[in-house]
């Protein structure tokens, strides 16, 4: 059964993590440590998010992350999105490392009108200078939903439309590519990590309504 | 461990046996030119959705919705006139509720104008037979704008809180009318969909808009809105294609308006908190003759929540004018 997990999360690793924590590698953290992040900004809407990292036993710095975010707002979590994936160093040289990020995502929203749920695969590149005390590096990445399960409330069958059809959709429920920037300052066992950027959807002619983001984030690493 | 496994691969097995997000009729209804039992009508280039009620030789009043991009459904109250000797028509404007869909380009105020000349065509019998506008929202706004640029065209127009008659006005009612709280649950229904629906077909979009509508009747907002009111279908398009145009080129609606001799009757909700007597008498003062009438116990939407006291304004005042 391990071993079909491991399959699935590979699975959803290498269908193309967007929006997981970035860390400081400059010192390749060491393996079997765990990472603990949480994060505050705006992705589409404000949002707080908390994710699991843990550095793989792999030659090359690998780190298998998970982890949660959710926008504000009176209803707690009936909007989420839940991640999983891979991020590590795919290239090096001295301070400059080129690191990529694959993984998978469920993102959930609820309104009176309707509830979503949509499976979706991620990816990021990020390249930069990594310094024991501080790293600066560009990142871009892309989003794509790839299906999505609709189901309408009482009120949107009643007020709108009444047959509306309930169920899976498919095969592309929204895409976005993102560009920015990530900094960080590191100390004792923690990092800073401040990024903005920019979202600009691939699979429509309109944006987002606020197409930027940012998120001000903290890494606490346990060995 | 086990059961998240098989939760994990039923949803990629239903992934497989998906629906289209843009097959017309699963999410949104089908528009007029997808569904051939809907009530349509041909004019200046385009099917619209369209119905009429009454006598067709009596005084012609044609309803004029919200939005832009919203529809007729929520003002169906405006029927019951045919039972007061008027011919009702109520249609679905370009590109909104169940009329035929277009690309933004296409989009202008004049257009707008023009279909609305041509349903009037369409429906007057005779040169004598009078007409009067109906407008709500977005609607009182264009029936504005049709009285400014035809004087002479129009017997008679009830204006139900137009949103501003020139850009001006309608950037002072949209500051006060639609205020985000970076934090509500309201605001996030809105903001976080995008993440999930972004592309680019109508039956999308319209869907999108749609999803966003309980921002307007959010708890304690300030246009006095009391909860949902139907719809068919929103017409995303159009509203981005007039929300460009409003801002990219402006518009002033009330240039000639003092040269159109008719009293015009302005109504507005009690509990409407972003209009109020004093914007809704700023508004009315650019026709000559204006009566304001103060609609009670409701807000924005007063036709679909309160026609019944609706009714009893409008009436009066179109029977002084038959």
């Amino acid at each position: 059964m391990k071993k079909i997990l491991l399959s699935l999360l590979l699975c959803l690793a290498l269908t193309p993590v967007l929006y997981g924590q970035s860390y400081n590698w400059a010192d390749a953290l060491p393996r079997a440590t765990h990472i603990v992040s949480a994060q505050l900004g705006w992705e589409y809407a404000a949002i707080a998010g908390l994710s699991y990292g843990y550095r793989l036993p792999t030659c090359r710095p690998l780190v298998f992350q998970a982890g949660i975010s959710a926008p504000f707002g009176q209803s707690a979590l009936d909007d989420f999105t839940l991640q999983a994936g891979l991020r590590g160093v795919a290239w090096e040289r001295h301070h400059l490392k080129a690191i990529l990020a694959l993984g998978g995502s469920y993102q959930h929203y609820a309104s009176e009108l309707v509830r979503i749920g949509t499976l979706g695969a991620e990816l990021q590149a990020e390249l930069g200078i990594y310094r024991p005390r501080w790293f600066v590096a560009g990142e871009t990445g892309l989003h794509l939903g790839l299906a999505a399960r609709l189901r309408h409330s009482e009120i949107y069958t009643q007020t709108i439309y009444a047959t509306a059809r309930d169920g899976w959709y498919g095969p592309v429920s929204g895409g976005f590519v993102h560009g920015g920037i990530q900094t960080g300052y590191s100390f004792k066992r923690s990092d800073l990590v401040f990024r903005i950027g920019y979202l600009q959807s691939v699979t429509s002619g309109t944006n987002a309504l606020i197409p930027y983001y940012t998120t001000l984030g903290y890494n606490w690493r346990i060995q | 461990m086990n059961k998240i496994v098989i939760v994990v691969l039923i949803a990629l097995l239903a992934a497989g046996c998906r629906q289209a997000f843009d097959e017309p009729g699963n999410l949104v209804p089908k528009t007029v030119d997808e569904d051939a039992s809907l009530p349509a009508i041909n004019v200046n280039g385009t099917l619209l959705h369209a119905e009429s009620y009454g006598n067709p030789d009596s005084p012609m009043v044609v309803f004029l919705h919200g939005g832009p991009g919203a529809d007729y459904r929520n003002g169906l109250n405006v029927r019951e006139l045919a039972a007061y000797g008027y011919f009702v028509v109520l249609y679905d404007q370009r590109g909104t509720g169940l009329s035929q869909r277009h690309p933004k380009e296409q989009f202008s105020i004049q257009l707008y104008l023009d279909d609305l000349s041509a349903v009037i065509a369409l429906y007057r019998t005779s040169p004598a037979q009078k007409v009067f506008l109906f407008g709500h929202s977005w609607g009182a706004m264009l029936t504005a704008a049709y009285i400014n640029a035809y004087p002479d065209r129009i017997d008679g127009a009830i204006l139900a809180e137009p949103g501003g008659l020139n850009k001006t006005l309608l950037d002072a009612y949209g500051t006060t009318s639609r205020k985000l709280g970076l934090l509500a649950e309201t605001t996030n229904n809105v903001l976080y969909a995008e993440k999930f629906l972004s592309r680019n077909e109508h039956e999308i979009l319209d869907y999108k808009l749609g999803l966003q509508s309980p921002f307007s009747y959010a708890e304690n907002n300030d246009e006095g809105i009391e909860g949902p009111s139907p719809f068919w279908r929103n017409g995303a398009v159009s509203l981005a294609a007039m929300l460009d145009i409003a801002e990219n080129e402006g518009f002033d609606f009330t240039t000639q308006l003092a040269a159109y001799p008719t009293k015009v009757l302005f109504i507005y909700g009690e509990n409407n908190r972003s209009y109020g007597e004093t914007f809704a008498r700023k508004e009315a003062s650019f026709f000559p003759a204006y009566e304001l009438a103060r609609i009670e116990d409701t807000g924005h939407e007063m036709i679909y929540f309160k026609w019944d006291k609706v009714l009893p304004v409008v009436l009066p005042y179109l029977n002084a004018l038959k």
